[in-house]
């Protein structure tokens, strides 16, 4: 029985206008947006090589001065384009993707305004993501609002019910057929992108590619059966379609406009922390302070001699500096963090938001990324100073008084490029991003088992003339 | 009869639940979204003010060279309305003359928690646009179909009525249903921004609200009528809800994400990061130019200075040094300084390629959104509020002008050539080598040729002679500028924008028009069984 019905409601639901409509327009978003992903990959991943290369040049000449030169010279770390940026970006443009360091020290971080256009107005990638949680999230409400109720305005509740069958198994059976209907909707659009992404050559098929294509998908039918749950309980909160329809709208908006203002709102209200003029003023204070107790000749130099003896006050001072700022800064961007983790939370009152935030970290993109390469950079600096240290202790032509900012004393001998430890980014691992994204999944299913389960209650209790 | 068909609507239309939940989703959203705006407002203006005053102080210039003022763009209020494009940009551009501004920069450009821009908050327009576009189709969707399904269309047919009266009687039913509506929002808006005492509006803001406010009333027609033109088209109201909701949810989000993705992805922009090694090039070459001359020039006879302060884009101040030694600095700043206008110039034409093809990108961007009758209407909002590209532009071009005005300035009154571009001191009282030596050595030493013998730099301080007459550099006071040519933002008047809009409100205009006339003559032929 319940295979008939399941059958029928899919078989109703592949005939009805709306699903034939949402179906072709996901379909021609899905063909566009991976055509211009095509386009925007390859530029992006073009501009970073010569951007790559230019860095190394930068690097290579510091090399060709001497070691400490590449020590204490503050570079930068850009973020390169991801390979899975056609199933979810994250706003990855919009958040921090730059870090700045050297051997002593992690600066801090910046947005890089790279490849992103000021003058173009906020706006989503097409990509997978985007798909998803907007233009699937609104089908599937289109295609569950009416489900009960719009039956019993058709009266063929009623017959339905007058078969041998509990309503329970009827709702089930809905159920399943509107999850089944909302993969149908979506999976030929994204077998077209699969296609139009292969055929191209953009995509390099990697075990990891493959997780993260269907650890997406995974997803994805988890949140299109959490909608399809919000759906029908809208249906059976009302008696007539109409009514049905306008709560599930007002729900859909809500989710989509209230949730990031709600958060923004609360990081403002709740989560305070101070601002960068608030910061900068600190960090003034405490450098001024230190260089006001620097003993006399801290700021000596004498640029062909290393062992001046008062080079060694001045490495002191300046390691001071670079560790006062460095306590100041650290402790702001972790409340920086903490800000965006609590304020996120927040977001989770809508399933359209807890699905962005699983699917950013089963593609490893977003926050995730960023919070994993600053903590990598900070092991990578420790290595990168060890290593230097190393070097610099053999040598005989050096006084080893580390100076964080200057080549001014320790060691002058060149070294080549290739010996050079460079950071690279080491992507999340597979059990990284699972562990991420397990919060998301499971709120995902309460909300899905608590929604239908409101709704089982209800529809036993509905009146079905 | 007109108004009759109207009130009876109207009545219809006031009792369904859907009056109620506009005024819900009103009510939940708008407050709210307002509430963020406002705090974005102050904490742009807060950064406005720490930035302002940070440039007055900046702006004080002890010599010629150190005068490169700084202009901070205030934020307007309007932005609470329409965000724009403000909120991505600077607010601050540094007029220097090794470099013609080409984009603003400082903090305003991001949220101070850089992870909050994760969150693509809504302002109160594109709230509204979801908010009113919707209710106009949830309204208007069965508008020709559900007095025929309940079967009163043909009574009201069987009157005397034509079926034109009956069709704008309807219309203008349901416009004042969602009249309501629309005040409320905009009451709501303004109800919030009272609360906040610090924030004001000049007149002509005001003027630019109640013209978005009357903007707002065509484009909630114009999505009334292309309701009413579905409406005419489809036999069942059930097809009608089911357009009308793609096609919103087409024009509202796909629709503009479309047009900035495929702008984006198929207009290629050269990248900043890349600009920034071709500039260092240029750099370089100038500074190996200016080298090259300073040698050709007659040398200082001593290098000592007795103050000595430098920075960036020729800034240079010095007190206490050798007639010769501010000759040469003369001489190299009379050429350095003109030479490094010519390299700004060289450094723009590569800068301009690099901003119209982001100005390229952003036109196909606006026109391929322009296929959604919401984005023009957000766009004409923005234009209102001055927080769309076009008038970002308009400030960086006259802080353009404003620095040709300067450099001109400089030039025909010779300042780069003059000795307060770089020091204070009288040329009447500059001493030779010699001079600077006997009064250093208190007439010990005679000439710089016998100090030079003792090959003992230190020697001069053993006599505690110095400083040096009027040679303390921080003790010099700010130099007069009030001659010099100041910059005075000029936004453009309303009137202006109101002829750039005029072309919006026209297009949305013709279009409510000719979807009106189709659907009249649609609904003429209507078979009302």
């Amino acid at each position: 029985m319940l295979k008939t019905i399941i059958l029928t409601d899919i078989k109703q639901n592949i005939q009805s206008l709306k699903l034939q409509v949402t179906f072709i327009i996901m379909l021609v978003v899905f063909a566009v947006g991976s055509i211009a992903y095509v386009f925007q990959c390859h530029d992006a991943k073009e501009d970073y090589r010569s951007y790559y290369s230019k860095m190394s040049d930068k690097i290579r000449k510091d090399a060709d001065v001497n070691i400490t030169r590449v020590a204490v010279e503050r570079n930068d770390h850009l973020f390169a384009p991801l390979s899975n940026g056609f199933i979810e970006d994250a706003k990855s443009q919009f958040i921090p993707n730059n870090i700045q360091y050297n051997a002593y020290n992690v600066y801090g971080y910046s947005i890089s305004r790279k490849t992103s256009n000021p003058y173009l107005y906020l706006s989503n990638e097409l990509n997978w993501g985007f798909i998803f949680s907007i233009l699937s999230s609104f089908a599937i409400l289109l295609l569950s609002y009416d489900a009960i109720s719009g039956e019993r305005e058709q009266q063929t509740l009623k017959l339905v019910l007058s078969n041998p069958v509990s309503r329970g198994v009827v709702l089930f059976g809905k159920y399943v057929s509107i999850i089944i209907s909302g993969v149908l909707m979506v999976l030929p659009g994204l077998l077209v992108s699969l296609i139009i992404l292969i055929l191209s050559g953009t995509l390099k098929m990697s075990s990891l590619l493959t997780f993260e294509i269907f650890g997406f998908t995974a997803v994805g039918i988890l949140f299109i059966a959490t909608m399809s749950a919000l759906g029908l309980f809208c249906s059976v909160v009302s008696r007539s379609a109409n009514i049905s329809l306008l709560i599930s709208l007002t729900l859909w908006a809500a989710f989509l406009i209230f949730s990031p203002n709600l958060a923004v709102f609360a990081a403002d209200q709740l989560f305070k922390v101070k601002n960068s003029e608030t910061i900068q003023n600190e960090v003034n204070t405490a450098m001024d302070a230190i260089n006001k107790a620097a003993p006399e000749g801290s700021w000596s130099m004498m640029g062909d001699n290393p062992f001046f003896p008062k080079h060694e006050l001045r490495a002191k001072n300046q390691t001071n500096l670079v560790n006062a700022e460095k306590q100041i800064k650290d402790e702001w961007y972790n409340s920086q963090f903490i800000q965006y983790e609590k304020a996120s939370r927040f977001t989770f009152l809508s399933p359209v938001s807890i699905f962005g935030m699983a699917s950013e970290s089963i593609t490893g993109s977003g926050y995730p990324r960023f919070h994993k390469n600053w903590d990598d950079m900070h092991t990578y600096q420790n290595q990168f100073l060890a290593w230097f240290k190393a070097i610099d202790a053999k040598d005989p032509k050096s006084p080893h008084w580390y100076n964080p900012q200057e080549d001014v004393s320790t060691s002058k001998q060149k070294i080549k490029f290739e010996e050079l430890p460079l950071y690279s980014e080491r992507l999340m691992t597979i059990p990284q991003r699972l562990t991420k994204a397990l919060p998301g999944i499971v709120l995902l299913m309460v909300y899905s088992f608590l929604l239908f389960g409101i709704t089982v209650v209800m529809f036993n209790r509905y009146d079905v003339r | 009869m007109i108004l009759r068909i109207a009130a009876k609507e109207l009545y219809h239309n006031i009792t369904t639940p859907r009056f109620i939940t506009g005024f819900v989703l009103c009510l939940l959203l708008i407050p709210f979204s307002i509430v963020i705006s406002i705090n974005e407002y102050r904490s742009k203006v807060s950064v406005y003010q720490t930035e302002q005053k940070k440039a007055d102080e900046d702006n004080k210039a002890r010599v010629y060279s150190a005068y490169r003022p700084v202009i901070v763009k205030k934020p307007s209020p309007l932005s609470i309305f329409a965000r724009g494009v403000s909120y991505n940009l600077g607010n601050l551009v540094k007029i220097l003359f090794g470099d013609v501004p080409m984009m603003s920069e400082g903090k305003a450009e991001s949220r101070d928690n850089p992870f909050l821009n994760r969150f693509f908050t809504f302002d109160f327009i594109s709230v509204l646009i979801i908010i009113i576009s919707l209710m106009a189709f949830l309204f208007t969707y069965d508008i020709c179909t559900w007095e025929r399904e309940t079967g009163t269309l043909k009574l009201m047919l069987a009157n005397p009525v034509s079926r034109a009266s009956v069709l704008a009687g309807k219309m203008l039913g349901t416009f004042l249903t969602l009249l309501p509506m629309l005040l409320f929002s905009y009451g709501l808006c303004i109800l919030v921004i009272m609360f906040y005492p610090d924030i004001h509006f000049t007149s002509s803001e005001w003027v630019r609200v109640a013209l978005i406010f009357l903007l707002s009333i065509v484009f909630m027609v114009l999505f009334m009528v292309i309701g009413l033109f579905v409406s005419s088209q489809v036999k069942n109201s059930g097809t009608g809800i089911v357009i009308c909701l793609v096609l919103w949810i087409t024009f509202l989000f796909i629709v503009p994400n479309l047009a900035n993705y495929s702008a984006k992805s198929f207009v290629k922009v050269g990248s900043l990061e890349n600009l920034k090694f071709d500039m260092k090039d240029l750099e370089v070459e100038y500074s190996k130019k200016r080298e090259e001359y300073e040698k050709k020039i007659p040398q200082a006879d001593w290098n000592m200075t007795w103050n000595s302060t430098w920075g960036e884009d020729g800034f240079e101040m010095v007190g206490g040094a050798s007639k010769r030694y501010f000759e040469k600095l003369r001489l190299t700043k009379e050429i350095s300084e003109p030479l490094r206008v010519d390299y700004a110039d060289k450094k723009w034409s590569f800068r301009k390629v690099y901003i119209e093809g982001l100005e390229k990108q952003r036109r196909i961007a606006q026109y391929l959104s322009f296929l959604s009758p919401s984005e023009i209407f957000k766009e004409s909002v923005n234009s209102l509020c001055a927080t769309n590209a076009g008038s970002h532009y308009n400030f960086l071009d006259q802080t353009r002008r404003y620095r040709e005005e300067l450099i001109r300035y400089y030039k025909e009154k010779k300042l780069f050539s003059s000795y307060l571009y770089f020091t204070q001191e009288d040329p009447k009282s500059f001493m030779t080598a010699d001079e600077m030596v006997n009064y250093l050595t208190k007439g010990d030493l005679k000439t710089y040729a016998e100090l030079e013998a003792k090959n003992d730099f230190w020697y001069i301080f053993k006599y505690n002679a110095g400083p040096l007459p009027n040679s303390n550099i921080w003790e010099w006071k700010p130099i007069d500028l009030s001659q010099f040519p100041k910059f005075n933002y000029q936004p453009a008047n309303v009137l202006d924008d109101i002829r750039d809009s005029l072309l919006y409100i026209g297009v949305l205009f013709a279009l409510a028009l000719a979807l009106f006339y189709l659907s009249y003559r649609a609904f003429i032929r209507y078979d009302v069984r």
